[in-house]
């Protein structure tokens, strides 16, 4: 298993084959662990120990690949050399994913996977075998990126389950897994994965090296490595995409990403990532190409309201009076009337109350969630109007602005927009629309700047790749977008050559007297 | 001479911005509409026939030196210390010129949009974005540009639509076409258009040089001339049909009463403060090439990457917008009668000219060279 360069425990020394030496450096490394067995075993003529960690290791699994083996062997059975071991583990554990190993430090490493190890008198080897167990969630249905047609499963925390579900999707020998650890105090498997012939090369190889770059204690969560692999952490704008869903994953690596996968969580990363990513729900592909098409436009307006909405109404409402048609002014003006604050410190006041409910919503426990709407709405809400501290017209501005913000498919990327509302909001109360355009445009050319493994944050759109719009505001039906992502650069760029509208070819005038006349069944 | 962190930027970039940059305060001020009136159109017209052989010249130097960009050839051309004070001139005029748009808008903001708001506040802000936008670089700017590009066209086009539905427009009002004959037309479109949005193009010969593409570079940048061109002559067209020519004649910003006049249903009226910031994008980027124009020649000058310039040389840009003149009347008067001569003519036309006939006699001796050989002269010396 790849590179465990950064993860280091135990001596360099070479197995010796002297099981009391060996018994004394595992008790001077794990010291006095109670889940760490070291258990004489006899194989054939010889004297052995098979180490292994009692909390993750899976009872049955010892039992199926280790010992029963063990147990059929011939009484006579003896070995002098490292060949004589590696045929005899090949001959009495073939099949079971063995490893032979010669130091200490590998050693160490593979019981701290979850291998069982088993040292010999007089082998300057060991071998490993897989039997991982211990604590694991079953397949469920994802929690964040909820979906009404489609694909119901969703990752857990358990590496090998998320692999499999990954592999199972895509059926190609081009998937290629590549594993690294990482963290120092937590020694977490990593997994690169990527679909060689299909990603970029250079892409794949900038993300190995992040990754092998990473200097941490502790991984638990993709979280933990995103901040040392994106290209800019300084933003409020994430560069990679995180999920919890197979299929997306599965999708991203057929267009050509790649994808990390961190043992466990159940959140995947997809990297390169750009802003268009987010604004696509994987279900855009299971339903009618109309609906997913209009669903998108829907999210970017949404995007757009979450984001301005608020400071439109307060810099509008504040000094461009005139763009409102005049009955509305009347009628909102009105409801201003006794107002005690300028619309500025209304729209804050309301923004920020809104953000304190939506973290308060998310962290309380289930059983009181319905409290929450109860103070929220009714209390807060109603009461402020009523009392007149604020305007029902800013109330419907915060509510749509709310409810847009939770319409993007990726709830990460909401951040984005909810930082940025504010500050938008202070530049709309003391510059009007002067301010909210110009932060807007500080907003896209921050977002043009960005980058992420390379690949320009906005790119179908600037800069602009025209092979790419098929899929991008709007989604075409799936035959019609012959091409892989070009601006991912794939290494094939064409993902389905032959691809054609199900409905017939046209029919010519000539063509169809002929076939009158031959098939003789037509009216 | 060129460090390996060059920006480039594609052709489609290069087309948006040179449209917009072209289109950007032409579009606002309305230039020349005093003298031409109701025939300003044609005399846009004819502007940009004119401002095209001017392009023809600046693409053609830069083809005929590929990789260089207009700080290069001049000391190419005219020798290290001549160019290097030419390179000072040129980044005093981008500069002031940076300033001068900036001045356009300002005023335009002050006056029609936020009457309370002093100048100075909306030059720093303005000043501040364009800083910001600068610094991250050309790469940026041009994709920002592509980002805005498509709302600023469908504002052009909603505006017609508008005024198509609203019945704001008679075509009358452009009769008698060139009623007093093709004296007053020509003798606004020399300098004052020609040089105004076409020989301000001047400063692109620095990001021209560096394009992904460098074979289309010269028709990309003759496309969006015309394209710019042509959108400016539709442009006064619709001004005039809306306004009369006297109207828009007398009109400091005739773009905005004509927005003014828009009026759907009670509903759709008084588009003017949102016009304003569409036509935001065209100044910014008009004001930002310039100053990085300036940037860039002190880059040539200092071999110090422009970004250490930035934040410094953008204040002062700001400040220079500030007291350039008292009031916006002083500010146009100098527009329309000190700048086009003594600025315009001389770095958009004069020198650039002098630089095409020197590059075009150096290029005739060196095929005369190659024809009849002096491959014995050569030896001699060796």
């Amino acid at each position: 298993m790849g590179s465990g360069e950064r993860y280091r425990s135990g001596s360099e020394l070479p197995l010796t084959g002297n099981l009391d030496e060996c018994r004394e450096e595992m008790t001077e490394l794990f010291g006095e662990t109670k889940d760490l067995r070291m258990e004489d075993l006899q194989i054939g003529q010889k004297q052995a120990m098979l180490l292994y960690l009692l909390t993750i290791t899976d009872a049955q699994l010892l039992t199926e690949r280790v010992l029963q083996p063990i147990g059929r062997l011939p009484v006579e059975q003896s070995v002098a050399s490292v060949d004589e071991f590696e045929q005899l583990c090949a001959k009495m554990l073939g099949g079971s994913a063995h490893v032979i190993l010669h130091t200490n430090q590998d050693a160490v490493q593979k019981i701290l996977e979850g291998f069982s190890v088993i040292v010999m008198e007089g082998v300057s080897a060991a071998v490993a075998i897989f039997t991982e167990g211990g604590g694991k969630r079953g397949i469920q249905e994802p929690t964040t990126q909820t979906i009404v047609k489609g694909p119901k499963d969703g990752f857990v925390e358990d590496l090998r389950t998320n692999l499999s579900l990954l592999r199972k999707r895509i059926r190609n020998h081009k998937l290629r897994i590549e594993t690294f650890t990482i963290g120092t105090d937590t020694g977490t498997n990593v997994c690169l994965i990527y679909m060689k012939g299909i990603a970029n090369e250079g892409i794949v190889e900038e993300a190995r090296k992040r990754l092998q770059d990473i200097r941490t204690n502790a991984v638990f969560e993709t979280g933990n490595i995103e901040e040392f692999i994106a290209d800019k952490t300084i933003t409020p704008f994430p560069t990679v995409y995180s999920t919890e869903r197979p299929d997306a994953v599965s999708a991203h690596l057929v267009s050509g990403k790649a994808a990390i996968v961190v043992d466990g969580t159940p959140f995947v990363i997809t990297l390169p990532t750009v802003f268009n990513d987010f604004m696509i729900a994987p279900e855009d592909y299971y339903q009618s190409f109309m609906m997913g098409s209009f669903l998108r436009l829907i999210r970017y307006l949404s995007f757009m309201f979450a984001l301005m909405l608020p400071s439109l109404y307060v810099s509008v409402i504040t000094y461009h009076h005139e763009l409102i048609p005049t009955p509305l002014l009347i009628s909102v003006i009105s409801q201003r009337e006794g107002v005690p604050f300028p619309a500025v410190v209304e729209a804050f006041l309301m923004e920020v109350t809104f953000e304190i409910l939506r973290e308060a919503g998310v962290r309380m426990p289930r059983a009181v969630g319905g409290t929450i709407s109860i103070v929220g709405g009714l209390v807060i809400g109603q009461a402020a109007v009523e009392a007149g501290i604020i305007s029902n017209t800013m109330v419907i501005v915060v509510a749509l602005t709310a409810i847009s913000s939770f319409v993007a498919p990726y709830y990460i990327f909401s951040i984005s927009s909810r930082l940025l509302r504010f500050g938008l909001i202070v530049l709309g109360g003391v510059f009007g629309l002067y301010g909210v355009f110009l932060g807007l445009m500080v907003m896209v050319g921050h977002l043009c700047g960005l980058r992420s493994f390379g690949v320009p944050y906005l790119a179908p759109i600037a800069p602009f790749i025209m092979k790419d719009q098929k899929d991008i505001f709007i989604r075409l039906p799936v035959w019609a977008s012959k091409l892989r992502p070009q601006m991912l650069k794939p290494d094939s760029a064409v993902k389905q050559q032959e691809s054609e509208s199900p409905s017939p070819p046209p029919v010519y005038p000539s063509e169809r007297r002929g076939k009158r006349k031959s098939k003789g069944d037509q009216p | 001479m060129h460090s390996p962190l060059l920006e480039r930027i594609s052709i489609l970039q290069q087309f948006v911005l040179i449209f917009l940059f072209q289109v950007g305060s032409a579009i606002v001020v309305g230039a020349g509409a005093a003298d031409a009136k109701q025939d300003l159109w044609i005399a846009e017209i004819v502007a940009c026939a004119i401002g095209l052989i001017l392009v023809v010249i600046y693409v053609y130097i830069l083809r005929l030196k590929p990789g260089y960009d207009l700080y290069d050839i001049l000391s190419l051309v005219f020798g290290r210390w001549p160019g290097r004070l030419l390179a000072v001139l040129y980044i005093l005029y981008f500069f002031y010129i940076s300033a001068r748009v900036l001045r356009d808008f300002t005023e335009l903001l002050i006056i029609d949009v936020l009457p309370e708001t002093p100048l100075e506040i909306v030059t720093l802000l303005f000043i501040l974005t364009v800083i910001y936008m600068v610094y991250m670089g050309i790469e940026v700017l041009g994709r920002m540009s592509e980002t805005f590009v498509p709302y600023f066209i469908t504002f052009v086009l909603l505006i017609t639509l508008f005024l198509i539905f609203g019945q704001d427009i008679s075509v009358e009002n452009l009769l008698p076409v060139l009623g007093d004959g093709w004296e007053p037309v020509l003798k606004v479109v020399f300098p004052e258009l020609v040089t105004f949005p076409y020989g301000e193009t001047v400063v692109l010969m620095i990001i021209m040089a560096h394009t992904t593409h460098p074979r289309y570079m010269p028709l990309t940048a003759l496309l969006a001339t015309v394209l710019s061109g042509s959108v400016l002559s539709y442009h006064a067209f619709l001004m005039i049909a809306v306004l009369g020519g006297d109207m828009v004649a007398r009109s400091t910003f005739p773009l905005l009463s004509v927005v003014r006049e828009v009026s759907i249903a009670n509903f759709i009226e008084r588009l003017d403060a949102l016009v304003v910031f569409i036509m935001m994008v065209g100044i910014f980027v008009k004001v930002s090439l310039f100053f990085y124009g300036g940037l860039k020649g002190l880059e040539f000058l200092t071999r110090i990457p422009f970004r250490h310039f930035v934040l410094p040389c953008g204040l002062m840009v700001g400040f220079l917008s500030i007291i350039i003149a008292a009031n916006f009347a002083e500010h146009i008067e100098e527009g329309v009668q000190i700048v086009p001569l003594f600025f315009h003519v001389p770095f958009q036309i004069i020198i650039p000219v002098l630089l095409l006939a020197v590059l075009l006699i150096q290029r005739w001796r060196q095929r005369r060279v190659k024809r009849h050989g002096f491959r014995g002269t050569l030896q001699k010396w060796k």
